[in-house]
């Protein structure tokens, strides 16, 4: 069984807090989803929709048709059209001016939704309790109490009289749509509960990272408001207090990440996230960092680039430049994390590595992983006991012996003395400097520097790579990132059971130093390897050349800012299955 | 001073834009244009006014206009007016800015321009917040104010760029209102025919970013000169001047209870009788001082 639930209405009409409320209870209801937002800015009317997928297996990918919509306005059937089927439920009032649904082969649920709302609670926002009502009403076997719990929380600090007149209103609705099944003699849709037993949790992947830096204890966050990463930094302002940091709102980005790079040298585990234009902006000081070996961790959650590009649709299309960027010889660790858990469990090792090697950690994520929710493994104590904060050669304490803070040693790592440090001189430049940090051009001096600071990633091996099969003896590889790994992983499912093919799912996460000898082991003796990528250039398959790859390989990429559809992943990857290079 | 019937029929920044009812930058936008007719080039930083100019498939300016980086905006400018120049056209170079893209991340390039006295009209239409990403604080958010980044209030007081500004010692500075168009109209005409860096501040409320009901903008703009948060002065030639419609709210007893703006934005709901008294005093000292600047040169 997999259902999918959509509404949709105008910027500010309550459409993403009624779509989180129903996906909770849907999670409530012990089943697995995957959402989908389009949102604009803030501004009042342009269309918005929450799509809330769900099933008792894992779900990840967005799928082409619709099970229930909840549609406000003419415009939320014009943008839906082509999802609605015949069976599809569509929720509407007629009074809202829809006439469009005339020519539209689905059942139209009409209901005076606000009408009702505004007879039992005196305002036509709790429109959205009446249509929340009558579409739970839809799924035969669907448990309501987490909506009732909602209501409570929400409205009980104005008054009990509004908590009870947006129950009614919920149940009106419910009742209404009830009353139209059996009316109609419509079977309502069967859910049947996942009974695995397993704890879950439901995560975006921005407040995985959120919970996994302030996990690893960090202490200082500083950030610029810009879509979608701007629901780390309000996450950040609302809770590091609790755990003894602080959270600034700069005057921009590139203040952002110097003050981040302030505190950490300061002694703090420190951090930043932004997105393309602020990413960009940050690039001088990233290369400061890496130069005066400055562990911090930065976050680009990227949309669709180039400049503005498109600022609320989504894309991978910053993976070469967070390589590359900077002057001169640089080299920083990028990870990009697959889904809401590795956000939480990979932010919180970004620290570890930024600290471990001195150096700048990029977690890359994007707007589809990052500002949707996701049910993900229950993140409990003993993963939290396992991830072990290690800072490193942290010297906070009078060392015994001369220590340097740019001190030759044989991996290249040198003890990170900070300033407070008694006996010791601290001090630090993005020019060229000796052992003691003093500004140096002496070409001896400066050809060892930049070797002792290639040699830390040298023998490197943190790549948290990984590769499963599905079926026996694939012969078929897939490599994929970020969550289009589990979009990949899904369709490849559904093709081996329909199919019989098999596959070899390959998942780099750590993109620099560049995983190539694992990607070639897990690539050896493919017939056939597919990258799938949300970009143009297919980016990842670029470096996988670029760092010596020797397989051939197909494309498959998405850049018009919508994340794939199941369907047209199904077929693209059945298409180059046979399709051999 | 014009009158409301003198203002021109003629529109150039038409209806059916993409903005939010009630919303003030629009209201601005469209007075200003009239002022300044169809010879103007507008450069526009990543704000809420360079979404709702063009909602797909048309675009409601009928003048040119250059989206520009958030940070960029009057460096843009800056460049586009030598060339004008140097190309031998005549045209008025107007800056169209949010309060975010001048007193923040654009401040720099705004200050380098005026340094430079680059021959261009710099208006910041100031919603006191970042509203295009959701609601955030800005250094032009005033104290006490609750946003997306300062969910109990902003700890801060604003930002006085007009004073900044006028520190650079360029021709002309005003601060104006959406509430009080034609003062606005004027402002805009006398900056128009002067040459060098002209800064125009424009008091312009937001509704969803307020939490402001929509048929309250202009009076919560009325309210923002009335209870003196908001005063209007020019200050051309370095000389200081309080505008006719705030002249009367210099003085503490004309002024309207502060609680009358308060009340009607759900952004300062929070706020208990201890913070009002508060922004009170800064209210009362910063129109003493203006009281006592009026008239005088300053820079
Ligand atoms: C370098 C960069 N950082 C962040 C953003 C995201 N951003 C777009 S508009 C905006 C806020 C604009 O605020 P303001 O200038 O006050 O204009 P308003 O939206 O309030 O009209 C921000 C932060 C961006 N476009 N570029
Ligand atoms: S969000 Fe505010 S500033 Fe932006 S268009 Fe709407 S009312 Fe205007
Ligand atoms: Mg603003």
């Amino acid at each position: 069984m997999q259902y999918v639930w959509k509404i949709s209405g105008e910027q500010g009409e309550g459409i993403d807090s009624t779509g989180h409320i129903f996906a909770m209870n849907v999670f409530r209801n012990g089943f697995e989803l995957a959402t989908y937002r389009k949102y604009s800015s803030r501004i009042k009317g342009g269309n918005t929709t929450f799509e809330v997928r769900f099933s008792e297996n894992p779900v990840f990918a967005r799928v082409k048709k619709l099970d229930v919509l909840i549609a406000f306005d003419e415009n939320a059937i014009l943008v839906s059209k082509e999802q609605i089927k015949s069976s599809t439920i569509v929720i509407f009032d007629e009074q809202s001016g829809i006439t469009d649904l005339d020519k539209v082969d689905c059942i139209k649920l009409a209901i005076p939704l606000s009408k009702i709302a505004r007879d039992i609670t005196g305002t036509a926002i709790s429109k959205n309790m009446v249509s929340l009502g009558a579409s739970i009403a839809l799924f035969d076997g669907m448990d309501y109490s987490y909506v009732m719990d909602q209501i409570e929380k929400r409205f009980s600090k104005k008054s009990m009289e509004i908590v009870e007149k947006n129950k009614r209103a919920f149940l009106e609705g419910y009742n209404f749509a009830k009353k139209f099944l059996s009316d109609n003699s419509i079977l309502p849709y069967k859910v049947v509960k996942g009974k695995d037993g397993v704890k879950r949790m439901i995560m975006s992947g921005n407040e995985g990272l959120a919970m996994g830096a302030l996990a690893a204890g960090c202490k200082y966050f500083a950030g610029y408001p810009i879509t979608p990463a701007s629901s780390i930094l309000e996450f950040m302002v609302k809770n590091i207090g609790n755990f003894g940091g602080v959270a600034v709102q700069t005057e921009d980005e590139i203040s952002a990440i110097n003050s981040v790079i302030g505190a950490s040298l300061a002694g703090v585990r420190a951090m930043t996230a932004t997105s393309g234009p602020g990413f960009s902006l940050m690039v001088e000081a990233i290369g400061y960092a890496y130069m005066t070996e400055t562990p911090i961790v930065i976050a680009n959650i990227q949309r669709g680039g180039p400049s503005t590009g498109l600022p609320t649709k989504t894309e991978d299309g910053d993976i070469l430049m967070s390589l590359f960027l900077g002057h001169g010889d640089t080299e920083k660790i990028v990870i990009f994390p697959s889904n809401p858990y590795e956000m939480f469990v990979y932010t919180f090792q970004a620290f570890n590595l930024a600290e471990k090697y001195q150096l700048p950690v990029i977690i890359l994520s994007d707007l589809q992983l990052g500002e949707n929710v996701y049910t993900t493994k229950y993140i409990d104590d003993s993963l939290l006991d396992e991830l072990k904060v290690d800072r490193g050669k942290y010297v906070d304490y009078e060392p015994n012996e001369r220590l340097y803070r740019y001190q030759f040693t044989e991996d290249g790592i040198s003890y990170r003395i900070i300033p407070s440090v008694k006996g010791l001189q601290f001090q630090t430049s993005g020019n060229e400097h000796n052992e003691k940090g003093f500004i140096t051009e002496n070409s001896s001096i400066r050809k060892k520097m930049v070797e002792k600071r290639m040699r830390k990633l040298a023998n490197f091996n943190d790549y948290f790579f990984e590769f499963e099969d599905i079926g026996s003896n694939p012969k078929v590889a897939i490599v994929a990132y970020g969550i289009n790994y589990h979009f990949v992983k899904e369709v490849c499912v559904e093709i081996n059971k329909s199919e019989g093919v098999s596959f070899r799912l390959v998942k780099p996460v750590v993109l620099y130093p560049f995983p190539i000898e694992k990607m070639e082991g897990a690539l050896e003796g493919m017939d056939n390897i597919i990258f799938v990528e949300q970009n143009y250039f297919g980016q990842l398959r670029r470096l996988y050349y670029m760092f010596g790859g020797k397989n051939k390989s197909v494309l498959i990429n998405k850049y018009d800012g919508e994340p794939f559809f199941f369907e047209d992943l199904y077929q693209s990857i059945k298409e180059k299955l046979y399709s051999k290079v | 001073m014009t009158s409301i019937k003198q203002l021109p029929y003629e529109e150039y920044f038409l209806a059916g834009n993409g903005s939010c009812p009630g919303c003030g930058l629009t209201i601005g936008l469209r007075n200003v244009l009239k002022a300044l007719g169809k010879n103007v080039y507008m450069v526009v930083p990543a704000s809420c006014s360079s979404v709702v100019q063009s909602p797909f498939p048309n675009s409601s300016a009928t003048v040119p206009l250059l989206n520009t980086p958030f940070a960029a905006s009057a460096a843009a400018a800056s460049g586009m007016v030598r060339a004008l120049k140097i190309m031998g056209k005549d045209a008025v170079v107007m800056v169209w800015a949010g309060d975010g893209g001048t007193f923040d991340i654009g401040l720099a390039t705004v200050s380098g321009a005026a340094e430079r006295n680059e021959d261009l009209l710099y208006i910041c239409y100031d919603n006191e917040a970042y509203m295009n990403t959701g609601g955030h604080r800005s250094s032009a958010t005033p104290l006490g104010t609750f946003t997306g980044t300062t969910p109990t209030g902003k700890r801060e007081n604003k930002k006085n760029v007009p004073l900044i500004m006028a520190a650079h010692g360029i021709p002309y500075v005003a601060t104006a209102s959406i509430a009080f168009v034609t003062d606005l109209y004027d402002k805009i005409m006398k900056a128009k025919d002067m040459k060098g860096f002209r800064y125009i501040q424009i008091y312009s409320p937001c509704t969803p970013g307020w939490l402001l009901p929509t048929e309250k903008s202009v009076e919560s703009a009325k309210l923002a000169v009335q209870t003196g948060i908001y005063p209007l002065f020019e200050i051309e030639g370095g000389i200081f001047k309080i505008s006719a419609p705030s002249k009367a709210y210099l003085k503490k007893e004309k002024r309207k209870p502060l609680h009358d703006y308060f009340k009607i934005q759900g952004r300062f709901k929070h706020l208990k009788e201890e913070h009002i008294k508060l922004i009170e005093q800064w209210i009362d000292q910063m129109n003493e001082e203006y009281a006592a600047l009026d008239g005088k040169k300053i820079f």
